[in-house]
């Protein structure tokens, strides 16, 4: 296996002495998109500042290609930002500032001249080249700035939820164009946002963060069906939580049992979050659309029962949001194809099955 | 009929625009005042700019260009590391700045005249150290003066320019391979440019008709603009209210020219920041 472009090892932060990051290693290999997801206050800007060299970190170390840059300062990493704000220098006009770094470089002219144009040609703005930068909208500032970052060609792009000042419509649009731009220059993109469903669209691989702790570093899918952890599993869609119980030592398959009704035929996928003599409570993490619903005829032993508490209609899916009978247990959510059948209404008692046949299951805290 | 503006038109008639006309035709006077049946010409003009009063207006104004330029280069690096602090030290430090001023003026520059008395510390200390420079009644005591006299007001003007230089920009310098002097050269300063004018010019204007600073260090032996005005004025020796007007008129052409060619400067640029326009407008 290639060495990765870069490498973070047992790496801690601490801003005025409050600590931010907590031994976060990860590695993002040449050509990825990878992302940096976690709400906000997880530290994933703070890892962006160091990994840009703007921050030290308090201890662990960082390698580009295997040699070590945690002393490198920024002006000498090969790595570009796009700034949240896009930072873009408001005494210079368009082209100035997409040839700032190429100046930084002392490229000659006609090569300056060339990579700007080139650079804002990716970024549909070819005809902005004399455009001060404070006539530009929101949206244009957003590819100038990101015409800037990739105009000295780095290794690496960092992008600080650079969408995050766009309305909704621009920002699908750029999340398909960025996604594009990367995969045509072939660069490594290191995407921060808070935002799940960005990330999903566009990266590679994503890393969560929580608190200062990386949680689970996968590829979207891994991250949906295979969560890491409670936080994981919650924080990427929705997710249902319901009792259970093991009550076979079985490794492989691992039979559950809640006080509602008995999960017989559902394997658990988290092999690893099982040993072979574990027995006791914890939670099946069932997603909203491996449900099926129906109304409830026969008392069948086999189904969850509950009764609807509000329906939504999504566009492609309705949203029932359902209370399990005998429980006091957090409502559940439910999504259904509009197309599968008539859509029942609120107080309706419905029966439940749950279609998967594979789910994650976590122990209860404490763990036992 | 927008009636709104009328207080500030009323306002800029009554107490700028009839005074300057008033002070206008008095300079335009040829005799000393008093003389009604006076009839008008240049005569006065032309004894001000002829000597001894041209190379005082001239000294005025290169003591004047010096003590600002003095201020804004020191006034530069506090003011940068003031605004390169946390919100709450930004405050601590612009208090600490602030605070003198609100010490009376008079009070302010007549500790200073303590200070550099012959037998003052200050003159004291230079004599121990070997630096015998006469301070008091000399144009360096005047100039030292008006340096301390001004210093924090340009602290103010000259933080707003530097907390409106957006530090994500500086980081994006660094990021695309800047050095700290590349930062400065090809940032900060295109960028600051139009603000360090304006900040120099609201301490240059005041400067060159200061007459309290003169007055009280200088002890009548440092001949400004500024004494010459209010002796003209008010001095116990034949006072000459059409000669004032006419020395007043010259200071204010030098302050409008110097904005003026600011101006000039800042529009050929044409980058200059709409804020720090703003701001010299009240220079």
């Amino acid at each position: 296996m290639t060495t990765p472009l870069l490498t973070i090892k047992n790496l801690s932060a601490a801003l005025d002495s409050r600590p931010v990051l907590n031994d976060i290693s990860l590695e993002v290999r040449e050509g990825e998109f990878f992302s940096l997801l976690g709400p906000s206050g997880c530290g994933k800007t703070t890892l962006l500042k160091i990994i840009s060299g703007f921050l030290k970190p308090a201890s662990g170390e960082l390698f580009w290609n295997g040699a070590p840059i945690t002393q490198l300062p920024a002006n000498k990493r090969d790595l570009n930002l796009v700034f949240q704000n896009y930072a873009l220098f408001p005494h210079m006009n368009v082209f100035e500032n997409v040839a700032f770094g190429l100046r930084m470089q002392k490229c000659a002219e006609d090569e300056i001249r060339k990579r700007v144009r080139e650079s804002l040609e990716l970024v549909r703005m070819d005809s902005f080249a004399q455009r001060r930068i404070g006539d530009l909208s929101g949206g244009q500032q957003q590819r100038i700035a990101l015409a800037r970052a990739i105009a000295p060609r780095p290794k690496l792009v960092l992008l600080d939820e650079p969408l995050g000042a766009l309305d909704l419509q621009l920002r699908k649009q750029m999340q398909v164009e960025l996604k594009a731009l990367q995969r045509h220059l072939g660069m490594t993109f290191i995407y921060v946002t808070h935002d799940q469903e960005e990330a999903f669209t566009m990266s590679d691989r994503i890393a969560i963060l929580n608190g200062g702790e990386l949680q689970q570093i996968a590829s979207p899918e891994e991250l949906y069906e295979t969560p890491a952890n409670r936080f994981v599993a919650q924080f990427i869609g929705n997710a249902n939580f319901l009792a259970a119980e093991i009550i076979s030592e079985t490794r492989a398959r691992c039979r559950l049992s809640s006080a509602e009704f008995q999960l017989s035929s559902i394997e658990t996928s988290a092999g690893s979050n099982l040993s072979a003599n574990q027995k006791g409570n914890g939670d099946v993490l069932v997603r909203p659309e491996q449900f099926t619903i129906q109304p409830l005829a026969t008392n069948g032993a086999e189904h969850l029962k509950g009764v609807i508490l509000m329906r939504q209609y999504l566009g492609a899916q309705i949203r029932y949001f359902v209370n399990l009978s005998e429980s006091d247990q957090q409502p559940l959510t439910i999504d259904v194809p509009v197309s599968a059948r008539p859509p029942l209404d609120a107080g309706t008692s419905v029966a439940l099955t749950v279609s998967a046949t594979k789910l994650p299951f976590f122990w209860r805290s404490p763990v036992q | 009929m927008r009636w709104t503006g009328l207080p500030a038109k009323l306002w800029i008639v009554l107490f700028v625009m009839l005074p300057f006309l008033w002070l206008l035709l008095l300079s335009l006077q040829q005799n000393s005042y008093g003389n009604a049946n006076d009839t008008l010409g240049l005569s006065q003009f032309g004894r001000a700019l002829s000597p001894p009063y041209a190379g005082i207006i001239l000294s005025s104004v290169v003591n004047s260009l010096l003590a600002a330029s003095a201020v804004l280069v020191t006034a530069i690096p506090i003011t940068w590391y003031i605004s390169r602090q946390s919100r709450h030290r930004q405050n601590f430090w612009l208090a600490f700045f602030c605070i003198p001023l609100g010490i009376n003026f008079v009070v302010r520059i007549y500790a200073w005249f303590v200070l550099i008395r012959p037998e003052g510390m200050l003159t004291q200390f230079l004599n121990a150290v070997g630096y015998a420079i006469p301070l008091a009644s000399s144009p360096a005591g005047v100039f030292i003066s008006l340096y301390y006299g001004y210093l924090p007001l340009i602290i103010l003007p000259l933080f707003s320019v530097f907390e409106r230089l957006d530090q994500n920009q500086l980081d994006a310098a660094t990021d695309l391979g800047a050095s700290l002097f590349q930062r400065w050269s090809k940032i900060v300063l295109p960028e600051i440019i139009p603000g360090l004018i304006a900040s120099f010019i609201f301490v240059f204007v005041p400067m060159l008709g200061e007459y309290l600073i003169p007055r009280m260090i200088g002890g009548g032996l440092v001949a400004t603009l500024g004494t010459q005005i209010e002796s003209q004025f008010l001095g116990s020796t034949r006072p000459n209210w059409p000669f004032g007007a006419a020395l007043s008129v010259c200071l204010l052409t030098c302050a409008v020219l110097t904005i003026f060619i600011a101006v000039k400067m800042l529009s050929r640029r044409g980058t200059g920041q709409k804020s720090t326009w703003s701001l010299l407008q009240i220079g």
